[in-house]
């Protein structure tokens, strides 16, 4: 290795040290946003904008008094083929609320979310032809997040 | 409240899984009164099997309410045996065993 770019690297190795120990790259632990989380969030916004709209259940509050806790039923067994299906709130700091494999089991998924404010939620149905998407409005009076 | 409960009841071929698990869901973005974030304490993974099958993975995020509720559905009878694991950003795992009614 010649000696430019065995300085090169030290440099970069060092710059890295450094604002580790600045806390810079520290890893934000406050969110726990794991970088599997960021891959299925970012692939669900994207499916959003692909998708067709599709024929499920679809089932949400239209006006939800407590914002943190929404119920939400996705039905689409009625569908062949799905392989996911995923729960996103556009208005959402952290859109995605959770993914779920349908690996042996109907596409059938009730919850509870926590809805910051009034918004539109995509319930998406992610299935061997293709991405289907339902939205619905729900309106918030009492924000889900404490503030 | 114990820290998790399931209920599996079979009908027609198909069994409705309930479950209720106690976490308190800190998405990490809340503030406390002193205006510090609260760290972040919710659960990330979780999944479901049915004799010991995969039924269900899911990646779940920190807007799902405090105390999650989840039900499921999958195909089966009375008598098949339903196991749910979860896990936090902690690290922290939960597990329930029921044999569905």
């Amino acid at each position: 290795m010649n000696r430019r770019l065995f300085l090169q690297r030290s440099i970069a190795i060092t710059s890295i040290a450094t604002a580790v120990g600045a806390g810079l790259l520290m890893p934000i632990k406050a969110f726990a946003n794991t970088s599997e989380f960021k891959k299925i969030s970012d692939k669900a916004k994207e499916q959003i904008s692909n998708a067709k709209e599709g024929d499920f259940i679809f089932k949400a509050p239209e006006i939800a008094e407590n914002g943190a806790m929404v119920p939400i039923t996705i039905d689409a067994s009625n569908m062949p083929g799905v392989k996911s299906i995923a729960i996103y709130v556009r208005k959402n700091k952290t859109p995605l609320s959770a993914h779920f494999e349908i690996l042996e089991a109907s596409a059938a998924i009730t919850t509870r979310i926590k809805m910051a404010e009034t918004s539109i939620i995509t319930a998406v149905i992610e299935t061997v032809s293709g991405d289907f998407i339902k939205n619905k409005s729900v309106k918030v009076t009492l924000g889900g997040c404490g503030g | 409240m114990k820290k998790i409960k399931l209920k599996a009841k079979s009908r027609s071929g198909l069994i409705t899984v309930r479950v209720l698990i106690k976490h308190p869901m800190e998405s990490g973005s809340r503030k406390n009164k002193s205006g510090q974030l609260i760290p972040a304490n919710h659960i990330t993974n979780l999944s479901l099997k049915k004799n010991n099958r995969l039924a269900i993975k899911a990646t779940i995020g920190g807007t799902i309410s405090e105390n999650p509720f989840f039900q499921f559905k999958i195909p089966g009878i009375k008598g098949d045996e339903i196991s749910f694991e979860s896990i936090d950003n902690l690290g922290k795992t939960l597990q329930i065993t029921k044999i569905s009614k």
